[in-house]
């Protein structure tokens, strides 16, 4: 009975966020053309004197380690809309008189979320290392770091913006959680490497990184406890 | 079909609510057999949707104790969901639905449901599977509504007006599919509304509730057959000093008194004739409706 | 059969009295059946529980009997009391309109001269049907 609650559940938060998965395939498409375009058209080829890049497969390894930036883009949207799109719309009060407990409703809803960021961050994953299996190169070190750096930064803010959108919870404030903590979140992953706290190299990098993980932790719980209170009082 | 069981349907005790400061509903006592029909009526903001909430366990009650069906409001807040079906006054039914979704969804969530009466519902009412929740009219969301909460068969339907907004075709085949899910047997019914025509229609027993209390609680028959207007010709401008027990609402305009009593009887008419003061005493019959407004009046002109 | 659900009489009272004037009027036939408490619940979109009573009020009057598992029936002296039921009816109408003439502060005298009066302007119009 669980089972069955919980996939029409699930099929219900997928279909609540299909919107963001459609935006992010179409900014996925607009990068990639633009890039396209950018190689051929503008940028000498590779392997001239003048070419910033040595070769296509870095070239379009580096394009789509940018794409991570929208896959972290719409981490923060899932995780804002996954808590708060039903509250906004108000149809959580239609569901709250259905059989199901909050907790199964809650936990379908951050499963969903999650996992459809887990799905693009795969699918942007496996961009990356089809461009390279393709291609002849390996990634640099610092490249495989940026990666990391955004995986990272994509689950931390999945779980700020689900957090922050379960205590407040409309429309602006989504807006407002993904525009103040994007760009800080993003420069905290660029700037992690090197000098925070006092530490140096791959110890400050780690420490940044369990860091962030564990403010994702943090703010997932918090999100999840004020979404259950909340739900008891519809 | 009326059998008084042991154990009712609904029952309430000391139920309250506050909000902040303000007591939404103050020590409700409630009792509603099976297979009867209930109607609650009450101004705005009276409390009625509170109370309604706090029994479909969808708002924390600050006191009182509740079963429905047996189940205990605040232990098993889910069991009570399983057995009600719910119709409230918005339908916040997911928009970007379609009907044919809408039922499936439902369909997985309930544990029990009758797949061919929500068909035979859909085709009565002419809802089309295909229509998106955001294109359906007002009527159209209620019957949906509706059709969710029957299709369930619920041993209890508790409907918060629902009917608030339509038009008197969709009213009526609204109050006929709910009728006929009755006559079926075995259901009891809880519905919450402003139409009073309809609760002189459909209900075994009424509530009147008022800031959160209920001022009566009883047959709508014996209401109808006890509660009179007697009118009073003065002699003065001058009451009798002994009013007798149960007015609910005086009115005056110079040497005319209009009395709304509860329970009058022979009695209390022959103690007003006996009152020096009064000249001519007519005994009036008087309608639900002004039945509800005299004692809502009544309540508001004490204070 | 039409119900007022915003008078003062209560239902079961309406459907009761009609079916009486119904019996006397013919409309229901002695040893004919009358519709089953759902039909005419549906039908006049009524909880059953008040057609229930008020088939009980007419059980009472002897109106109608029951079969069992069958329904209920117009019993053969009914024509009779049903008009003797709807004297005390027409007694009961009087008595309002005597109530209206004395809280109009008439002299009985005067109610008596317009009774007579309404009834031969009636008599005029129907040519005295007995």
């Amino acid at each position: 009975m669980i089972a069955r609650q919980l996939k029409a559940l699930m099929w219900k938060d997928l279909r609540v966020n299909r919107l963001i998965i459609v935006f992010y395939f179409i900014g996925a498409a607009i990068l990639t053309g633009a890039a396209i375009i950018i190689l051929y058209c503008i940028l000498p080829a590779p392997g001239q004197p003048n070419a910033p890049y040595r070769s296509t497969t870095q070239y379009f390894g580096e394009t789509f380690t940018l794409l991570m930036g929208l896959t972290c883009l719409m981490a923060a949207m899932l995780g804002a809309n996954s808590a708060s799109a039903e509250r906004v719309d108000r149809s959580d009060a239609f569901l709250a008189y259905l059989p199901p407990s909050r907790r199964l409703v809650l936990f379908s809803r951050l499963a969903a979320g999650l996992g459809l960021t887990l799905g693009l961050a795969a699918f942007n994953l496996l961009l990356i290392a089809l461009t390279y299996s393709i291609g002849d190169q390996h990634p640099s070190r610092y490249e495989l770091r940026g990666v990391e750096s955004f995986l990272v930064a994509a689950w931390v803010l999945f779980a700020v913006s689900w957090g922050a959108a379960a205590c407040i919870g409309s429309s602006v404030a989504i807006g407002m959680v993904i525009g103040l903590l994007f760009p800080g979140m993003l420069w905290m992953s660029f700037m992690n490497t090197g000098w925070l706290w006092g530490l140096h190299g791959d110890l400050a990098y780690v420490t940044c990184e369990a860091a962030e993980v564990g403010l994702g932790l943090v703010a997932l719980a918090c999100g999840y406890v004020v979404a259950m209170k909340r739900q008891n009082s519809l | 079909m009326i059998e008084p069981t042991a154990e009712p349907a609904v029952e309430a005790r000391g139920l309250t609510k506050r909000f902040g400061s303000k007591l939404a509903v103050g020590g409700l006592d409630l009792r509603i057999e099976k297979g009867t029909v209930f109607g609650f009526i009450g101004p705005n903001g009276a409390g009625k949707s509170t109370t309604i909430r706090m029994l479909m366990g969808l708002l924390p009650m600050n006191g009182g104790d509740a079963t429905v069906m047996g189940i205990d409001v605040r232990q098993r807040p889910e069991a009570v969901r399983r057995c009600v079906g719910y119709v409230p006054e918005q339908h916040l039914i997911y928009r970007w639905m379609r009907v044919k979704e809408v039922l499936w969804f439902c369909r997985q969530l309930h544990e029990a449901w009758n797949e061919s009466l929500a068909r035979e519902l859909c085709q009565q009412f002419e809802l089309s599977g295909q229509t998106k929740v955001r294109h359906l009219s007002k009527g159209m969301l209620a019957k949906l509504a509706l059709i969710i909460a029957l299709a369930p068969e619920p041993e209890l339907l508790i409907l918060d007006e629902p009917m608030a907004g339509l038009d008197p075709i969709i009213r009526e085949e609204f109050l006929e599919t709910v009728l006929q899910s009755f006559c079926r047997g075995g259901r009891t019914i809880f519905f919450s509304t402003h139409m009073l025509g309809d609760i002189q229609r459909l209900a075994d027993s009424v509530g009147i509730i008022h800031d959160g209390r209920l001022l009566v609680h009883g047959s709508v028959a014996d209401l109808l057959s006890r509660t009179k207007r007697v009118r009073l010709a003065l002699e003065r401008d001058e009451l009798p000093a002994e009013l007798p027990q149960g007015v609910i609402r005086t009115w005056r305009n110079r040497r005319e008194c209009v009395l709304t009593i509860t329970d009058c009887d022979s009695q209390k008419v022959q103690h007003l004739e006996d009152a020096a003061q009064v000249r001519v005493v007519e005994v009036l019959d008087v309608g639900l409706e002004d039945i509800f407004k005299d004692y809502i009046k009544g309540q508001r002109e004490a204070i | 059969m039409s119900i007022n659900s915003n008078s003062h009489v209560p239902i079961f009272r309406q459907i009761a009295e009609h079916i009486r004037t119904g019996i006397s009027a013919g409309i229901y036939q002695p040893d004919e059946m009358l519709p089953s408490l759902r039909a005419l619940a549906l039908e006049l979109v009524v909880n059953p529980n008040t057609i229930q009573r008020a088939y009980e009020e007419l059980e009472r009057e002897g109106l109608v009997y029951s079969r069992r598992g069958l329904g209920l029936f117009v019993a053969r002296q009914a024509v009779r009391s049903a008009r003797s039921q709807s004297q005390d009816d027409v007694e009961k109408a009087f008595a309002d309109g005597i109530r209206l003439a004395r809280s109009a502060g008439l002299p009985d005298d005067e109610i008596r001269h317009v009774f007579s009066k309404s009834l031969a302007r009636k008599m005029d119009k129907t040519g005295g049907k007995s």
